[in-house]
């Protein structure tokens, strides 16, 4: 197989596109993905201040390895949470990367931040460690670039995570997530940071590609906590799809953002207000967050 | 030749060589969208043959997420 560009001996095989690539030019087609993504999306400019969140695994350290050598203003957050063992490792891989390329990286724990880590909040409140993981991380990562003067929270969600969780919701008809999920979520409020997905028409097979490449040294261990989540079979399911169908996957995407409309019934008027307690985004009162750090106060699962 | 397969854990196998990559991740029951072949640190296309004598690595793309 040759190179598409250069006719050289082809590495990387990118079906959804028909192509294949020489690693040289295969590096230069994944930032070339990232750069139009972002300008189609009008997600963020050279000077923004940009936060992108790093857990150390590919996804992940590829974008903040592809925004840097883009040439954007992005400063990494790293959130420890405090899983033995993999938190270690996970919390040692951005460092390490950071001190390779000189780059910033800001890492905030969330057993200083609660006095508990993920798995001790979880076991605490009585649930699952995931959905807590996701609520402190979307709320921790806000709030360090709201208070840190960062317009844009960056994350490294890729095409699989966006066509997984578009199957999800599909499945389960849950159209007011459907209405909401975008590349581009932009600031609604004065302390809500917008929330842009460059990857998310790049699968996780070309992050993975990217980063073996540019012997990027990342985490390949799983979350243990991600161990038969729901989100590997749609990913597992689509997968199969795409092998006896390459570009359904990308299709899935595209078709999804060109009939969004579909959804916008079902997106709720949300008036958005300061939580008493912390002063953060909420539709309520109390933040789902001062809600939750209740609970860990009290030991009460409400 | 020899395969090794990195997770859940990892596993090394012998198995025939002599012929490309996709018969061997068709027989090996490995989805080449969501794993990459690599040799010699070189990522490999579906096409490429493997000779008896190669060592070949298995690395998995999906992730929790």
């Amino acid at each position: 197989m040759r190179c598409q560009i250069c006719r050289g001996k082809a590495s990387v095989e990118v079906r959804q596109h028909h192509a294949a690539f020489c690693p040289d030019c295969f590096v230069q087609y994944f930032l070339k993905q990232i750069k139009r993504n972002i300008q189609a999306h009008k997600m963020f400019s050279f000077t923004e201040a940009l936060l992108l969140v790093v857990s150390g695994g590919k996804d992940s350290l590829s974008l903040w390895d592809a925004l840097l050598r883009l040439g954007y203003n992005v400063t990494a957050l790293h959130l420890d949470l405090g899983i033995p063992g993999y938190s270690d490792r996970s919390r040692d891989t951005c460092s390490a990367f950071a001190a390779q390329k000189g780059a910033d990286l800001r890492i905030i724990s969330v057993k200083e931040e609660f006095g508990l880590s993920i798995p001790e909040i979880a076991r605490r409140t009585r649930r699952v460690p995931c959905a807590v993981c996701g609520r402190v991380k979307r709320y921790l990562f806000n709030r360090y670039a709201v208070e840190g003067g960062f317009t844009t929270v960056v994350t490294g969600h890729n095409l699989d995570d966006e066509v997984a969780a578009l199957l999800g919701n599909l499945l389960h008809w849950q159209l007011g997530y459907l209405a909401r999920q975008h590349p581009h979520l932009p600031s609604t409020h004065p302390k809500l940071a917008k929330r842009v997905k460059p990857l998310y028409t790049l699968t996780e097979r070309e992050c993975l590609a990217y980063a073996l490449i540019q012997r990027i040294p990342f985490l390949a261990e799983e979350c243990p906590h991600a161990e038969g989540a729901t989100t590997i079979l749609y990913k597992e399911a689509l997968n199969h799809l795409e092998e006896a169908s390459p570009g359904t996957k990308l299709a899935f995407m595209k078709g999804f953002l060109k009939h969004k409309d579909l959804f916008k019934a079902a997106e709720e008027e949300v008036k958005l207000k300061e939580c008493t307690l912390c002063g953060q985004v909420t539709t309520e009162d109390v933040c789902a967050m001062c809600r939750l750090r209740e609970r860990i106060e009290t030991g009460i699962n409400r | 030749m020899k395969v090794i397969l990195h997770r859940p854990q990892r596993k090394e196998i012998e198995i025939p060589g002599g012929r490309k990559l996709a018969e061997i991740a068709r027989e090996l029951n490995i989805n080449l969208e969501s794993h990459l072949v690599v040799r010699d640190n070189n990522i490999l296309t579906r096409d490429e043959f493997i000779q008896d004598d190669e060592v070949i690595e298995v690395f998995p793309a999906v992730s929790g997420g």
